[in-house]
């Protein structure tokens, strides 16, 4: 259950959040506040997938705000891969590509075990045990190169923000 | 929000991608899951860059899709690599790779380890320290005026200040502050009577710039350094170069310079077997003078570093949290495991409608988070959140009351 809707949830906000792009601070800080009022946190037995649906709450009703036509992207967009359809808007369209080449360009940066690491993983969906294997390091290494070329990889995207 | 300074924002990155991989390989525990919730409430920043990292998750097969390699050509050329790495360290393995330590080494913290071992009061206090240096950094780009008049500065409730004096020097005044100024030939001298101020010097070395906070003197030559009046004592923080603490001949009396008139003390040398402070080593490896018959006791604080007078202590140098110190310019406020009375005494200089605390038990709780001033609905929910924590509205403000 958990493991079904996190990803799922975490798509719909690639998309959302792409497209609220420029009033994100304000969407987080709202996030931020309502987080800190659950009060009984420890209660969460998924804290991540939680985040996500407040998330998602917060970025639908400023979709609802922005726009008066009917949206129906609801369970489309959760369901959805790719981030289509939502970005019909031709401008938005070449904003999305320019921050796809600006991640294409941080990931030819990598250190050559991060984008390894990175590519067979979330390309090609090798469990990172695998990878570990394959090059000779502990899972806690790889998840490390992961951790890194992500960080890394939102680094330079802040650069073209 | 966006100035968030990038070695901080870096680190912050690290940290949120950690926990998504942690996440993603389903091994948080209950503890885990305590601790990354906890991690997200810290601030808005930390909650803005696990948004960014997941939506990059998802993208990142997207754009890697129209890549070519595959498995065996992407194998070997990590391998190539990691064979050049690895030479002369047979234990690459628990070594930090050198990517990682790029990464970390800029906030001068060790590269970061596996979930478990990452404590989060660790990763937190590096936080709480890196949002507010983050501001303190942008705050040195403040445009200043010149106020030609010399003498008292006053701010009210909720309102700052900043100050040129003749001399250059700059005085960022906090609210509710109060302070004097008085330049002679051979000395500038600024009485803070009142609250917080700091203080980005000019140089001039036949003119010391000396502030005193009641029994308390700071002496800088050219510097920058923030000193806080408050209730229990007041603090003295450094933010560049070095300055002179030194504790006046009243020091175990009462408090003249909160005196109106908040005038001069006549310096005179004290006893030794007076002095409110032993010989100690800073952190930066100065030694205190305690100096002797014919001078005042003295110690050195080099950047970063801070002490906190008050009759009952003695001074204690102790590594600073500069820019939760000085977070303040930025309008901000930085609690990091701060008692709640202190938060509270902080959160009053900006906010007509006071905090009381009705409960004396919650007077000892440490609380920890990152606010801007003029959002106390924030500050609220937040203490609301704590267990064992109420807060009602009342005619007299917003009273603090344990359950």
């Amino acid at each position: 259950m958990q493991k079904a809707h996190g990803p799922r949830l975490r798509r719909y906000l690639a998309v959302r959040m792409r497209n609220a792009a420029a009033d994100v601070p304000d969407l987080i800080q709202e996030v931020f506040l309502r987080l800190l009022r659950i009060n009984h946190h420890e209660v969460i037995r998924n804290p991540q997938a939680y985040l996500y649906t407040v998330a998602g709450h917060v970025l639908h009703q400023y979709t609802l705000r922005q726009s008066t036509a009917p949206d129906g992207f609801e369970t489309n967009d959760w369901e959805s891969e790719l981030p289509s359809g939502a970005e019909s808007d031709p401008a938005k369209a070449v904003e999305v590509e320019q921050r796809f080449e600006a991640i294409g360009r941080a990931l030819e940066e990598l250190s050559p075990r991060a984008y390894t690491t990175l590519v067979m993983h979330r390309r090609d969906g090798v469990s990172l045990k695998e990878i570990a294997l394959r090059l000779g390091v502990s899972h806690r290494m790889v998840k490390r190169y992961l951790a890194h070329a992500l960080a890394y990889c939102r680094e330079r995207l802040d650069e073209t923000e | 929000m966006k100035k968030l300074n990038t070695k901080i924002r870096s680190a912050l990155l690290q940290e949120a991608s950690s926990w998504l991989v942690e996440f993603s390989e389903g091994e948080v525990d209950a503890a885990g899951r305590d601790a990354f919730t906890q991690w997200l409430r810290i601030s808005p920043e930390h909650v803005r860059a696990y948004l960014q990292v997941s939506a990059l998750w998802e993208e990142a097969p997207l754009v890697a899709k129209h890549r070519s390699e595959d498995h065996e050509a992407l194998i070997a050329r990590a391998l190539a690599d990691l064979n050049v790495i690895s030479l002369g360290t047979a234990r690459a393995e628990v070594d930090s790779t050198p990517e990682t330590e790029i990464a970390s080494s800029a906030l001068g913290m060790p590269p970061p380890k596996a979930i478990k071992s990452l404590p989060f009061a660790n990763g937190h206090r590096r936080m709480i320290w890196g949002i507010a240096a983050s501001l303190v950094l942008a705050a040195g780009t403040l445009a200043a005026w010149v106020i030609l008049n010399r003498g008292v500065y006053s701010t009210e409730v909720g309102e700052q200040r900043l100050i040129t004096l003749a001399d250059g020097s700059t005085v960022e005044l906090n609210a509710r502050s109060h302070l004097r100024v008085h330049f002679t030939k051979t000395e500038r001298s600024v009485y803070l009577t009142d609250g917080e101020a700091l203080f980005q010097v000019a140089h001039n070395a036949s003119q010391p710039f000396v502030v005193h906070s009641g029994s308390m003197r700071v002496r800088a030559v050219g510097t920058a350094f923030d000193v806080y009046r408050k209730k229990a004592g007041t603090t003295v923080t450094v933010v560049e170069g070095r300055v002179a603490v030194l504790a006046t001949d009243n020091a175990f009396e009462d408090d003249r310079a909160s005196s109106p008139a908040g005038m001069p003390h006549e310096r005179r040398p004290i006893p030794g077997e007076a002095l409110p402070m032993a010989p100690r080593v800073t952190p930066s490896g100065a030694l205190i003078n305690t100096g002797g018959e014919q001078q005042p006791a003295r110690l050195f604080l080099a950047a970063g570093e801070e002490v906190t007078y008050s009759a009952q202590a003695q001074l204690h140098p102790r590594k600073a949290d500069v820019s939760a110190a000085t977070a303040w310019t930025q309008r901000r406020l930085v609690f990091n495991s701060t008692p709640l009375s202190e938060a509270v005494e902080q959160y009053n200089r900006y906010n007509v409608r006071p905090l009381i605390i009705r409960d004396p038990a919650l007077t000892t709780l440490n609380i920890s988070g990152v606010f801007s001033v003029t959002d106390s609905a924030s500050l609220i929910a937040f203490l609301r959140a704590q267990p064992g924590v109420r807060v009602h509205a009342t005619d007299a403000g917003l009273e603090i009351t344990g359950e």
